[in-house]
């Protein structure tokens, strides 16, 4: 007995067509304190402070910080967030 | 500027005279930051962009009008105790993050006005008295800044 072989290919791709997933980034710039970007991060994700100091880092050191991946809404949700402290943050599509 | 008291619904602050003269002329510049169309994206082609855009854009203008509203009221008289040798504030949670932002503002503003340098720190004398006060304004905001994060910290232990 041989069971159907699911077609994965294609049922991975309805999915993300549906419910699409963004990387929230926050990219690097020489104004924002250092600290203030670790005390944002824990302000809006709640994120413990080490958490939010390696985010803070990364993105000091590699030019941005993928924060959290999330769907279109709340996506945007927290780049509204990030952008009201002053944060340069975006939502990019994942691949 | 100094902490002096802190419970989970405020803190107070003690300032000198000098130190909250800066900090009501401070506010009084808010808001400082020109309107800029910001971006909810680097990429290109998500036929959502537009309205994504437009709907930060309208939120970031309703917020910079509350913090307006909201900045008016954080050093009211009843918020201020005088002493002999200074002023004790009193903010709570919300009013921090109020002022945090409004100081911010002025801060990313200043950058901006004075062309998005790599590095905020002068590299020249040569400056015109417009840039030296604009430079003026981003270290007194980074002083604010500074000691009401770290007060912040502070209060995330005394939680704990």
């Amino acid at each position: 007995m041989t069971l159907p072989t699911p077609d994965i290919g294609t049922q991975t791709k309805s999915r993300d067509e549906l419910a699409p997933v963004y990387n929230v980034i926050c990219w690097n710039d020489p104004v924002n304190l250092m600290t203030y970007v670790t005390h944002v991060f824990v302000k809006i994700f709640g994120w413990e402070k080490k958490k939010a100091e390696k985010h803070m880092m990364e993105v000091h050191e590699k030019g941005k910080s993928l924060l959290v991946r999330e769907g279109a809404e709340k996506a945007e949700f927290y780049v509204h967030q990030l952008q009201k402290y002053r944060l340069q943050a975006t939502m990019e599509r994942a691949e | 500027m100094k902490l002096v008291k802190l419970t989970s619904a405020d803190a107070q602050y003690f300032l000198n005279s000098t130190e909250l003269m800066v900090l009501r002329s401070l506010l009084r510049k808010f808001p400082f930051t020109p309107r800029f169309p910001a971006r909810v994206t680097r990429r290109r082609g998500d036929p959502q962009t537009a309205e994504r855009k437009k709907l930060l854009n309208q939120a970031l203008a309703e917020h910079r009008r509350q913090l307006k509203a909201s900045a008016r009221n954080l050093l009211a008289d009843e918020k201020i105790h005088s002493q002999d040798n200074g002023h004790l504030l009193t903010l709570t949670s919300e009013d921090r993050e109020t002022l945090l932002q409004v100081l911010n503002d002025i801060r990313v503003g200043c950058w901006h006005a004075l062309g998005k340098p790599e590095a905020p720190q002068p590299h020249t004398a040569a400056l015109s008295n417009q840039e030296i006060k604009w430079h003026g304004l981003m270290h007194f905001t980074a002083h604010f800044e500074a000691y009401l994060v770290e007060d912040g910290e502070a209060e995330e232990k005394a939680d704990a």
